[in-house]
């Protein structure tokens, strides 16, 4: 195995499953998961000379920033079709997959997430979910360790904020 | 600089709790982690030309997202570099195959997975005792439980499947579950539980003992021995692969271990 294959591939071993969970968090819906995920994984095989070594977590996560960013806008269109067809066809029979509270719940996660500006919900998602420490969610970034306190806290109010917003939501339906 | 309180932890809320305690399961599941690693040709070697997983995908199943579509155009290029899903077939037999993987051979393939393991084990045991004189014998005994060349999967000289009953042997599906039990010893060392680090390690020694990723295994183990368990093994450990591997993608890992070991602190 040449040393550029076997660097790939520890890139992949050591990363797949972080790219997946901060793609989902990023807000790629289930559905495009596994294409988004490949997808970062392509742009990291064919630029793998320009990142450094020890940077590819850095460098991954920019790639999945940017995945995500471009599977939300289309998820939105679709959405917004889906929701126009859904409301033609039905609005009182849920889905089995809406019966599961669970699935529900994510999905509430989803819509608080996206309440989020983007630079806020990174840094937001990587120290609540993904429990790294604000000094490796710096490096990560590129940015000031301060600066990630500082997002962290006001994406926590917006964060707090949405949920409470929710919460009113599902009490008016009910 | 000391660390805000996680969410979950200082927010009395419990509804705030629950919705973060959904994000626990994110990330690919089984299936989707293998089709990744074979698409990415992470499961298999280089390998005489079979029709792609690509290929077979494209002309047996329907896309399932026009996202795949998009991807799709993309993965050909990989197709061109030898992508090969399955270990163990021939030309032929990959081309039978990767189309009934793809198309409705998943549960079997993970049925197979576990099969193959508990068949090997049973398999290895069997030659220790046997000796030698009867390696053949065993090595006839394994492929008629597991339809695997045990060779392959033992290091030793590979033994040519039968022509006759040539089956896949499930790489990527193994590849996934190490992935796996990786993933969860790296959760654990980020927690900072060694002792959990080390126990998931040991799971992962003990399930896959020829392990294809033995040396992120082996970095994962040093971290762990750094954090909680024996640091002057963690040391000595370092030290002897930086010596042998000095320009490994570790190599920076490891001399990032060293600076912070003292503190009791893994490297992220």
């Amino acid at each position: 195995m040449s040393p550029r294959t076997e660097r790939f591939r520890e890139l992949v071993m050591q990363n797949v499953q972080f790219v997946a969970r901060s793609l989902r968090r990023l807000g790629v819906r289930e559905d495009a998961l596994e294409d988004a995920v490949q997808e970062v994984l392509l742009v990291a095989d064919r630029k793998l000379e320009q990142v450094e070594v020890g940077k590819e977590r850095p460098f991954l996560y920019s790639v999945a920033l940017r995945v995500a960013s471009h599977a939300r806008r289309s998820q939105t269109r679709r959405t917004r079709t889906e929701d126009a067809l859904a409301a033609e066809r039905s609005d009182t029979a849920p889905t089995p997959e809406e019966l599961s509270q669970r699935w529900r719940a994510r999905r509430v996660l989803d819509q608080v997430l996206d309440a989020l500006p983007e630079d806020l919900r990174a840094v937001f998602c990587l120290y609540e979910l993904e429990e790294l420490a604000t000094a490796d969610i710096a490096q990560l970034l590129d940015i000031p360790q301060g600066t990630v306190k500082s997002r962290l806290l006001r994406a926590r109010l917006l964060f707090e904020r949405e949920v409470e917003r929710q919460k009113r939501l599902l009490e008016r339906d009910s | 600089m000391s660390e805000p309180r996680r969410l979950k932890e200082s927010s009395g809320d419990s509804v705030i709790g629950r919705l973060l305690a959904t994000a626990e399961a994110d990330g690919l599941g089984e299936e989707e982690l293998q089709r990744v690693l074979g698409r990415l040709g992470i499961a298999g070697t280089s390998a005489p030309r079979a029709p792609s997983a690509d290929e077979s995908l494209e002309a047996g199943e329907p896309l399932r997202t026009s996202a795949i579509r998009v991807v799709a155009a993309r993965r050909r290029r990989w197709a061109g570099a030898g992508v090969v899903v399955l270990l163990g077939c021939t030309g032929m037999a990959a081309a039978a195959a990767l189309p009934l993987l793809e198309m409705g051979g998943r549960t079997f393939m993970g049925e197979t997975a576990q099969e193959s393991g508990k068949g090997l084990e049973c398999a290895q045991s069997t030659l220790r005792a046997l000796g030698q004189r009867s390696e053949a014998r065993a090595r006839s005994l394994a492929r008629s439980e597991t339809g695997v060349a045990p060779g392959r999967a033992t290091g030793n000289s590979p033994v040519a499947a039968p022509r006759s009953r040539p089956r896949p042997e499930p790489t990527s599906v193994s590849l996934a579950r190490e992935v796996r039990l990786l993933d969860g010893a790296r959760a654990r060392l980020r927690q900072g539980d060694a002792r959990g680090a080390l126990s998931a390690l040991d799971d992962h020694r003990r399930q896959f003992p020829a392990s294809r990723l033995q040396t992120e295994a082996h970095i994962l183990l040093i971290e762990a021995h750094a954090l909680g368990g024996d640091k002057n093994w963690a040391a000595s450990a370092s030290q002897q692969f930086l010596i042998a591997h000095p320009n490994s993608p570790y190599a920076k890992r490891l001399r990032a271990l060293h600076g912070v070991t003292g503190s009791g602190q893994a490297a992220p």
